[in-house]
């Protein structure tokens, strides 16, 4: 089968590999689409530690089982499913909180990913896919349960209503457009986009229907936001999120640019702010996104890009070079 | 291995007898357990008046015997509700709230008022060496009913600045006076008619509190005796913003009259039922930092042939916390 391989820092390329085989309690998928995310741009660049060259990345797939080894799923069903390969049994599992599994791996990490035309998963890693979701609007359920998770543990920490709120969104990337588009569906109407590619911007300001800004040239209101959400999560980010937030407000971290840095502990301490982090999203959180995407709730999606997997290599420069509008590219090994 | 085993039978009316089953045959994904404790409660006298012809007993401690099932020889409790493991509550760890599955063991299935019974695998909760055999039981509806209650509802009535009141000590209202001492609860109050029930709270560190009495009012009312006239006092004395937990359980419709100390306040009557699996840990902690204390409501042991005599006194209030041990 051809397979996207990522061989060496800013380069991958389609090699031939070995079909690959369901162990017991696995199957193999046909990948019918899979996302390119802002973690194998990592990976791309060299600087994740875990995902090393000879590494198929990809894990915001949808495909069709061809092969099982799982009681429960039979070949032709549809599905997408949970990457994180978690154990059922640690502390973390038993309270459903499962993304915090002490004990899990992950496809595209620890084993091939989905930029692949086939990939073998452990049947219980997968959700049914409703008739009406196709496979690349399903392939946004991985980086929307992110955007999802992150609001829902929010919530509990904001102290009003959050349509009520005045979201700032930092990023415009991926979890940037789909966190903004989840809480316009969730009744925020005032909400603002800080993103610095003029492309995606107006992308924002179209499907979002929200303000965007350049933080390059003006700095979103200080102390004016009940909840900011920084989906970059780079060092001036961080300071940028710390600056917008309103007294008592809220400031949600996903994004993994920066490691350690300095942030303005002062205002956190005399504002009271709550600084929350957020990893991935539950068994749980993706398929309530399943179900939402299948309802149209992130909207139609006609900003996702298609190519085919042969054209992925192109994909990822262009990515890196920002060269792209959309947020997100989906490849599709059939085409 | 006997082909029989000996069970309690409750015949209806108030009448319990002994039965001979045949030995309990676990089905796929099923072990046996062999009974060591069975804690006697206050719910079944529900059965105890209808009659059954399930084998009762629902708060289960035991060895599991299942020779190559990886807990063989593991001392265990019986988590009652069977459960999926695949539905939108049990991934979210509501094991407890299964949505698929609603057969609880001991009431749709046979329970453990007798020698053995087969467990569904995913029920088994295994116990440390260092809980002994009388007060394992209590890791289920004492301590576990009444912390999963009190620890969803502290983050509304922060236990810094919340008075309490317990209605009802029996059993669960133990484990709540205890739980919530543990969780940080100062000052508690408890009320019951019974006044070696409230004696024994009294030692545990509660302040008595006369049953009907309206004038004390509270921000956290645990009402764990099910009666209808403890439900409308809790609702005359929650504070605004208080919490009035219901624990206890009552078949009788119950109508909630809608005068002013309802209708002109906000406050929250929460409904919690059981626990979920992943509580098991923070339970056996509690356990242990209070043994000596939950040691007090186990206060009798007794055999299969003593069964219908015991019975009949815990419901009489004559016992707080008497455990089956069919062995002896």
């Amino acid at each position: 089968m051809k397979a996207l391989v990522y061989t060496q820092a800013n380069e991958v390329q389609l090699l031939d590999r070995d079909e690959p085989q369901a162990l017991d309690g696995e199957v193999v998928l046909r990948i019918d689409a899979v996302g390119i995310c802002g973690s194998d741009m990592h990976a791309y660049h060299g600087h994740d530690p875990r995902r090393n060259p000879g590494l198929v990345l990809g894990h915001e797939f949808a495909g069709t089982v061809v092969q099982s080894m799982h009681p429960s799923w039979q070949p032709g069903a549809r599905v997408t499913g949970n990457p994180l390969i978690t154990c059922g049994a640690c502390e973390f599992c038993e309270q459903g909180r499962d993304n915090l599994c002490a004990n899990r791996t992950m496809v595209g990490m620890t084993r091939p990913g989905a930029f692949a035309q086939a990939m073998s998963i452990p049947g219980r890693c997968l959700i049914a896919l409703p008739d009406n979701l196709g496979a690349v609007a399903a392939a946004l359920t991985e980086p929307a349960a992110t955007a999802l998770h992150a609001v829902h543990l929010s919530i509990k920490a904001l102290v009003r209503p959050l349509n009520e709120c005045r979201v700032l969104v930092l990023g415009g990337g991926a979890i940037g457009m789909l966190a903004a588009l989840l809480l316009r569906h969730q009744g925020v109407d005032q909400l603002e986009v800080a993103e610095v590619n003029a492309l995606r911007r107006t992308s924002i300001e179209k499907h979002a229907r929200c303000k965007s800004l350049d933080p390059r040239s003006v700095s979103a209101e200080g102390s004016a936001f009940d909840y900011v959400i920084d989906a970059v999560g780079s060092a001036i980010t961080r300071q940028a999120a710390l600056a917008a937030v309103k007294p008592g407000g809220v400031v949600m971290h996903i994004g993994l640019q920066d490691w350690a840095s300095e942030i303005d502990m002062r205002k956190l301490t005399l504002a009271e702010i709550t600084l929350m982090g957020t990893y991935t999203y539950s068994h749980g959180d993706l398929r309530a996104t399943v179900a939402l995407l299948a309802r149209g709730a992130f909207g139609d999606l006609s900003w996702v890009e298609t190519r085919p997997l042969a054209d992925g290599a192109e994909a990822f420069s262009d990515l890196h070079h920002g060269r792209l509008a959309s947020a997100k590219v989906v490849l599709e090994p059939a085409h | 291995m006997a082909e029989l085993m000996r069970a309690v039978k409750f015949e209806g009316q108030q009448r319990i007898g002994l039965q001979d089953l045949p030995w309990p045959q676990p089905a796929a994904g099923e072990v046996l357990l062999r009974v060591q404790r069975t804690a006697l409660c206050g719910s079944d006298g529900k059965l105890w008046q209808r009659g059954t012809d399930l084998v009762p007993g629902h708060e289960i401690f035991g060895v599991v015997d299942h020779p190559g099932h990886a807990l063989h020889g593991q001392r265990c409790c019986v988590f009652i509700p069977v459960h999926c493991g695949h539905c939108a509550s049990c991934v979210q760890g509501d094991t407890h709230l299964c949505l698929t599955q609603s057969d609880l063991i001991g009431w749709n299935r046979n329970g453990g008022y007798a020698e053995a019974l087969a467990v569904p695998q995913q029920c088994l909760m295994p116990v440390p060496d260092d809980i002994d055999d009388d007060l394992a039981p209590l890791l289920l509806d004492t301590i576990g009913t009444a912390a999963h209650g009190l620890r969803t509802v502290l983050p509304l009535v922060p236990p810094a600045q919340s008075d309490v009141l317990i209605l009802g000590a029996g059993p669960v209202g133990m484990g709540a006076l205890l739980a919530a001492q543990s969780l940080g609860y100062k000052n508690i109050w408890v009320s019951d008619p019974r006044a070696t029930r409230l004696a024994l709270a009294e030692s545990l560190g509660a302040r008595p509190h006369q049953v009907g009495d309206l004038q004390r009012r509270f921000a956290l009312v645990v009402e764990s005796s099910g009666a209808h006239a403890a439900r409308n006092q809790g609702l005359q004395v929650i504070w605004p913003r208080g919490v009035l937990l219901l624990l206890g359980e009552n078949d009788n419709p119950w109508t909630i009259e809608e005068g002013k100390p309802v209708r002109r306040k906000l406050f929250y009557m929460v409904r919690s039922f059981y626990f979920p699996k992943s509580d098991l840990p923070a339970n056996i902690a509690l356990l242990r930092s209070r043994r000596d204390d939950y040691r007090k409501l186990v206060d009798q042991r007794f055999g299969l042939d003593e069964f219908a005599s015991v019975f009949p006194r815990f419901m009489a209030g004559e016992l707080v916390k008497p455990v089956l041990a069919p062995a002896l």
